[in-house]
């Protein structure tokens, strides 16, 4: 065996439907499928075993579809134990059906053609074979595995070279009428199966048929009667019934099959007469795509039939040497590597009846069908028929083919068409003399995309070209293609990189390489393909933005590919796409940025504002893209490029003339606003080099804040609100501040009337334009945030908080909130006055916010919405304090800092995955920030976060963490996070925490000490959190699974577990009692049962009497399942510790009510029982429940 | 019905052997190729690049790459669509300067995760020179006995005459259409 180098598996991912790591090598499970063979008779009779081998079986086989010869070493072997089970007549029938079954699965993966090869086919084979077949029932659906392989036998088995009339006994005297000929016999269950099943028996039978008709001796006496029944068949069934057409399919398929492999003198008698018939039924017009292309197939069949076999003599030839010849020549005289015979002496000899052209306009009416299976028969007809032709009249065909390329003709034409002509090109007739006609079909087709409706179609003719342009890198001689060297290869290219396919990318990609390989003269070839190759090409953003502009800096390709984009892409229907086109088109103005500014954008600017949508949409963003891609340029030093070019005061125009045209209203007008945002986003990023105009600016501005009043109205508002808000900030850079080239003066009172209208949207009831605003106040410049910092901050703090009970589920717009107050900090930085920026008088307030916003805990129908604002929140905890750090240590003092710390430490340990990661990291960069002062026990932390690498996994942060436990002073933050999650429902994060928790107390057992601090927060955490389900419910399942480790046994045991002066445990009771005992949660009182029951454990009389009188009470507590379960816990602690029984003689009475009554009863009959035990326990009777109640 | 599963279905079918020609420069992989199409191999510069021929032989197709010794054509070690086949390393037995190069190149390359599962075939060219060492002495330079991961053989040959050529790719093809292909 060989195996297979998987170490360097450096592109493995990239490698999308080639398997190499999966590749098998050998057929590893042999061994398991003769022992699933040799079990055959163990299984069948029970189903469930029958159906889990059936699987296994299949599983295993299934393996081997790509590489089914992998299976031919032990093809022979297995095929012997199964045909055991089939020959002998005393084998139960359900065995012969399984063993068929495999037989069955066998041949699915190797394919019957070689399958068959295996079957024995000696004489003694047929008549039990024959007769097995018959004994079935030719409807049975689950034994159809047995009917198929039995026809597929008998196929090989009927070219036994006999006679058959030698199998008929010789009947004396009467019994010959009763007795049918094997031949007969053969017929007759063929033609049964052929029209009777539609599944895989179908296909057998046809191809029994065909080889038992094509023996010299059955073919004599039966051939023409069974053309005659086929005929009759065909013509005489209804096409439209389900029934019809398996009849007309099935007859397709085996005359098709028949002519095939029937030698020509035997069956070119009938094929005038099977072509009319066929010609004179309407089947090519039937809706059944399997009618249409059997009728194609056997059409092709006559024809090839018809034809004489030969090698079309004129055809192009070349690369089609021998191997035999070019080596034992000695002599090293080149070749001859280019044939092609004069025409004129052999195409006397050809004859070409007159059917043939009834053939050809079969296949070629097929080319144009309207489905792809049909096509593709009808191109391989072509070509093999037009192989068989004479030059004139091949030439005739390819004419032929030549004029499904026209605009009136369906996508489909042009694939077949496509299809067709690859075919022609590949078997050498497509002479090079007709390169000049093909190549330009073949680079309108490499790009052709129609646009039906809200989608396009062409992406099956495209990819058939690129199989056209394939061809040609192996058919032609370089010389014979090097004048269409360039155009095939910019179009190629072309479509490289920018099909919004990925399937044509790569097919053009790989019909590229073939011809850089093949041909040698593509410019730049090897270079481009090094970074275009069929791995690269998978990724769309990849393409249009990195491998597009990298071959456009070759000028071969340059304006091929600026043209393609802004003609055939601006107005392409994948929004998506006509982006990506006017992102590329940044780049590649870069390349020929004269050519873009005085060609390309005259040509786009008109159509800004043109009829089409689409259009004006595509030719906006790349308006806006080319314009700041000129910008840089200019600014890099061509003077001129952009501040001279008319074009620009076009672009002003632009918004004014869609709004006046009402273009942003009704349908579409979402689509003109992002596209006008982007363009004024683009515009006001180049006001180095141009000015705008006042007007001009404040129809803008007017546009953007009317769009970003009414983003509830907007379907796709995100997208709207992010491009109009990125507009919004690049106007306020240059009209907000005094830019150098800008003309404008700064209004203060405009400014302040901006920031006020701001603010005042932070109040909205959308939460979409909340968070549009948040972002517009985040982007103001500084020196407009310098002038009424307070102000902002102020609103933004209230933004972030829940105000008003309609805002509960605003979660995105609080996180913008907390995001933009973290960015205004950053922009204003630290400054001795308050309204300016951050200083001692107003970093409690900023500071205090955030920690607001880490306590935000909100959930809905989402879930934990609240997890974003916190998720900001701690972000900005890192942002703000390395910022104040840097400038101005002294504002953190070590109180500020130990509540930043334990904030971060506390989010690092609770259950919503990228918050703990986001404050781990967090965590990393602020005790590795050595400007940060005061971090409390600073080098601890680094000791236990000893790598810089922000990548945790779970269980490695948690056990990280947990060791922060014996810090005083993060361990009550440190509790209340790991309480969270250790009784959190999600399972792996619940065991991931308490895994780390309970290692922890495990290494504290021994320490009363530390158990006791542990506890004591533990305690603190319930008390706060009293009542709040977020935390009391986790906690208390925490509880349970901590009183049942062995950790705090030193606890149990009394002495050591003096808190203040009450026992720990009778503190937690108190805690769990008045958690629980008005709960209206059956889940949460379950667990306090528990915790209960745990508390057993302490030798504590007093405590006992306590807990068990508060179990009596759940005992007749109104929800039956509570019941129930204080009956189960309450047995199992009995079990352990039976010395908490007043009366230790009851113990069996006690063990029995508790496990043998039912506690699902009404209460009044179980309180009876339940006072029973209160005796037994020695505890009061409940009185006082019963008491309120009846008062 | 791709382009893709078009040439995957062809390559079964008119059975293509993709067979790859590696070796350092001037190690007369050009020359053993032009042999094999039978061109004139007097006239034969530096290859910049590569070329792609296809033979047929014994009913296979053969397209032979032959790829210049640059580096930045590791992409085409493996094709778009299919993965390499066989592998003919090409070694001038009479530059004993550069052996110790030859070894590594080649270990380099048997490790190509891109190249898993071809057949090796080396080439102990130049044997008509004079001084060459032997298919023997360059088996042990190269370590053969060492590669678990391939199939693989060595000969001595000579792209001038012409000698083993033919034995080589026999040997060649019997070892990947035993792993590929189905002998009818």
């Amino acid at each position: 065996a060989l195996p297979v180098n998987m170490d360097d598996s450096e592109d493995v991912t990239l490698e999308h439907g080639i398997q190499v790591g999966t590749a098998l090598d050998h057929f590893v499970e042999v061994d398991e499928v003769k022992q699933l063979i040799k079990n055959i008779p163990l299984i069948v009779n029970d189903q469930a075993k029958h159906e889990m081998s059936d699987e296994k079986f299949t599983e295993i086989v299934d393996k081997y579809l790509e590489q089914p010869h992998l299976l031919d070493p032990h093809l022979l072997g297995l095929l012997e134990q199964l045909i055991a089970f089939i020959q002998p007549l005393d084998v139960p029938l359900n065995q012969k059906h399984c063993a068929f079954k495999y037989l069955y699965l066998l041949t699915k993966v190797r394919g019957h053609k070689i399958m068959v090869r295996y079957f024995p086919h000696e004489v003694q084979h047929l008549e039990p074979i024959l007769k097995l077949l018959y004994e079935q029932k030719y409807n049975d659906l689950n034994t159809w595995e047995t009917r198929y392989m039995l026809l597929l036998w008998l196929s090989m088995i009927c070219l036994i070279p006999f006679d058959m009339v030698r199998f008929d006994l010789p009947h004396t005297g009467d019994a010959s009428h009763s007795q049918t000929s094997v031949t007969q016999r053969i017929m007759d269950i063929g033609k049964l199966y052929l029209i009777t099943s539609s599944d895989n028996c179908q296909e057998a039978a046809a191809l029994l048929l065909s080889k038992f008709l094509t023996r010299p001796d059955v073919m004599k006496t039966h051939l023409k009667p069974f053309f005659e029944w086929c005929i009759d068949k065909i013509t005489n069934s209804d096409a439209q019934a389900m029934h019809g057409v398996t009849q007309i399919k099935g007859c397709l398929f085996a005359l098709a099959l028949v002519f095939k492999q029937g030698k020509r003198d035997d069956v070119l008698p009938f094929c005038t007469e099977v072509l009319d018939e066929i010609q004179r039924t309407e089947i090519l017009s039937v809706k059944n795509t399997v009618l249409r292309k059997l009728v194609i197939k056997l059409t092709q069949r006559l024809g090839m039939t018809l034809l004489k076999p030969r090698l079309a003599s004129w055809r192009y030839q070349r690369g089609n040497r021998s191997l035999d010849e070019t080596l034992k020549k000695n002599d090293s005289t080149p070749s001859e590597t280019v044939t092609i015979c004069d025409a004129s002496d052999e195409d006397d000899e050809y004859d070409v009846p007159e059917e043939v052209e009834t053939v050809i306009e079969v296949v070629l009416n097929g080319l144009k069908d309207k489905d792809t299976v049909v096509r593709w028969s009808s191109a391989k007809g072509v070509g093999r028929i037009t192989g068989r032709l004479p030059k004139e009249l091949a030439d005739e065909v390819v004419q032929s083919v030549l004029e499904n390329f026209t605009i009136s003709n369906s996508d489909g034409a042009w694939h077949g068409g496509c299809l067709a002509l690859a075919e022609l090109g590949r078997r050498g007739l497509l002479l090079p003399t007709r390169l000049k006609d093909v190549v330009p079909i073949l680079l309108r087709s490499l790009t052709y995309d129609e646009r039906r409706g809200a989608s396009s179609v062409g992406a099956h003719v495209r990819d058939a070209a690129c199989y056209l342009a394939w061809s040609f890198a192996r058919a032609y001689e370089p010389q014979e293609l090097s004048a269409h060297v360039n155009d095939i290869a910019q179009t190629l290219l072309v479509t490289t990189v920018f099909d919004r396919e990925v399937n044509c990318r790569r097919a053009a990609s790989a019909a590229f390489q073939e011809n850089v390989g093949r041909q040698g003269y593509f410019p730049h070839g090897i270079k481009i393909l090094t970074m275009a190759d069929y791995f690269a090409v998978s990724n769309r953003n990849n393409t249009y933005l990195k491998i597009g502009p990298f071959i456009g800096q070759y000028k071969t390709y340059t304006k091929a590919l600026i043209e393609h984009l802004t003609k055939q892409k601006r107005d392409h229907w994948d929004s998506n796409i006509r982006w990506l086109a006017a992102q590329s088109m940044h780049k590649l103005t870069k390349s020929k940025p004269d050519y873009v500014a005085a060609t390309v954008l005259p040509e786009l600017v008109p159509l800004c504002t043109g009829m089409d949508l689409i259009t004006r949409h595509g030719s906006i963003l790349i308006v806006a893209e080319v314009i700041h891609s000129l910008h840089e340029i200019e600014e890099a030093g061509s003077t001129g490029l952009l501040s001279r070019n008319p074009m620009v005061k076009k672009c002003f125009r632009i918004v004014q003339s869609l709004s006046e045209a009402k273009l942003f209203r009704g349908f579409g007008g979402e689509l003109m606003r992002v596209a006008a945002c982007h363009l004024i986003a683009r515009l006001s990023q180049c006001t180095a080099t141009v000015t705008i105009p006042r007007l001009t600016n404040d129809g803008w501005l007017e546009l953007i804040h009317e769009t970003l009043s009414n983003l509830h109205t907007y379907t796709n508002t995100e997208e709207i609100c992010t491009t109009a808000i990125s507009a919004l900030s690049a106007i306020n850079q240059i009209t907000l501040i005094p830019a150098p080239f800008a003309n404008l003066s700064t209004n203060n009172e405009s400014m302040e009337g901006a920031v006020d209208q701001y603010l005042s949207h932070l109040r909205s009831t959308s939460e979409r334009q909340r968070c549009g605003y948040a972002q517009a106040i985040a982007s103001l410049p500084k020196p407009v945030l310098q002038t009424c910092f307070m102000k902002v901050c102020h609103n933004l703090i209230r933004a972030s908080q829940i105000t008003d009970k309609f805002e509960t589920s605003f979660a995105e717009s609080r996180k913008e909130a907390v995001n933009a107050l973290s960015r205004v900090c950053q922009s204003v930085g630290i400054n001795n006055i308050m309204d300016a920026g951050i200083c001692k008088d107003n970093i409690n307030t900023i500071y205090d916010a955030i920690f607001f916003a880490l306590e935000d805990y909100t959930r809905d129908h989402r879930g934990d919405i609240g997890s974003v604002v916190r998720l900001a929140g701690v972000k900005a905890l890192q942002v703000i304090t390395q910022l104040i750090a840097k400038e101005d240590k002294d504002l953190l003092c070590s109180k500020l800092m130990l509540k930043i710390m334990c904030c971060i430490l506390q989010q690092a340990c609770e259950k919503i995955h990228k918050v703990r990661d986001i404050a781990a990291a967090t965590l990393l960069s602020v005790i590795y920030d050595d400007n940060i002062p005061n971090i409390p026990v600073r080098e601890q932390l680094r000791k236990v976060f000893d790598t810089r690498n922000p990548t945790f996994t779970m269980i490695d942060l948690f056990c990280r963490l947990i060791k922060l436990l014996k810090l005083p002073e993060y361990a009550y933050h440190i509790t209340l996070g790991f309480v969270i999650s250790v009784g959190d429902l999600t399972q792996s994060l619940a065991e991931a925490s308490g895994s780390a928790l309970f290692a922890y107390i495990e290494t504290i057992s021994k320490n009363p000490e530390e158990l006791l601090n542990f506890c004591s927060n533990l305690l603190k955490v319930f008390e706060n959190y009293s009542k709040q389900d977020r935390v009391s419910v986790p906690l208390l399942k925490t509880l349970h699974q901590l009183l049942v480790q062995d950790g705090l046994e030193i606890l149990f045991k009394g002495e050591h577990c003096k808190l203040d002066d009450e026992g720990i445990q009778r503190k937690l009771f108190s805690l769990v009692k008045s958690e629980i005992t008005k709960s209206k949660d059956p889940q949460k009182i379950m667990l306090g049962v528990q915790v209960y029951c745990g508390l057993l454990q302490f030798s504590d009389p007093v405590l006992h009497k306590s807990v068990l009188s508060q179990l009596m009470i759940m005992l007749c507590q109104k929800f039956p399942i509570v019941r129930r379960t204080t009956a189960t816990q309450l047995y199992e602690v009995i079990l352990t510790f039976d010395d908490i029984l007043d009366q230790p003689e009851h113990l069996d009475d006690v063990m029995e009510s508790l496990s043998e009554v039912e506690w699902d009863q009404t209460v009044e009959e179980l309180r009876p029982i339940r006072n029973k035990l209160c005796a037994y326990f020695g505890v009061k009777v409940p009185q006082m429940i019963k008491k309120t109640k009846t008062s | 019905m791709g382009l893709l599963t078009i040439l995957k279905k062809m390559k079964q079918k008119e059975k293509e052997v993709r067979i790859l020609m590696l070796g350092l420069d001037n190690a007369g992989k050009t020359t053993i190729l032009k042999k094999f199409i039978g061109e004139d191999i007097n006239t034969i510069s530096p290859t910049l690049g590569f070329n792609i021929e296809t033979v047929e032989h014994r009913g296979f197709k053969l397209n032979i790459w032959d790829v210049g010794g640059q580096k930045s054509l590791r992409s085409y070690w493996r094709n778009y669509f299919e993965s390499t086949d066989g592998l003919i390393w090409v070694v001038d037995s009479a530059d004993k300067r550069r052996l110790s190069d030859c070894v590594k190149e080649l270990h380099h390359l048997l490790v190509e995760e891109r190249l898993a599962g071809a057949t090796l075939l080396v080439f102990a060219n130049k044997q008509d020179l004079p001084g060459s060492l032997s298919s023997e002495e360059i088996k042990e330079i190269l370590d053969l006995e060492g590669i678990k991961t391939h199939h693989w053989s060595i000969l001595p040959c000579s792209a001038v005459t012409g000698k083993n050529l033919l034995e080589g790719i026999d040997w060649l093809i019997d070892d990947i259409s035993s792993r590929i292909f189905t002998l009818d």
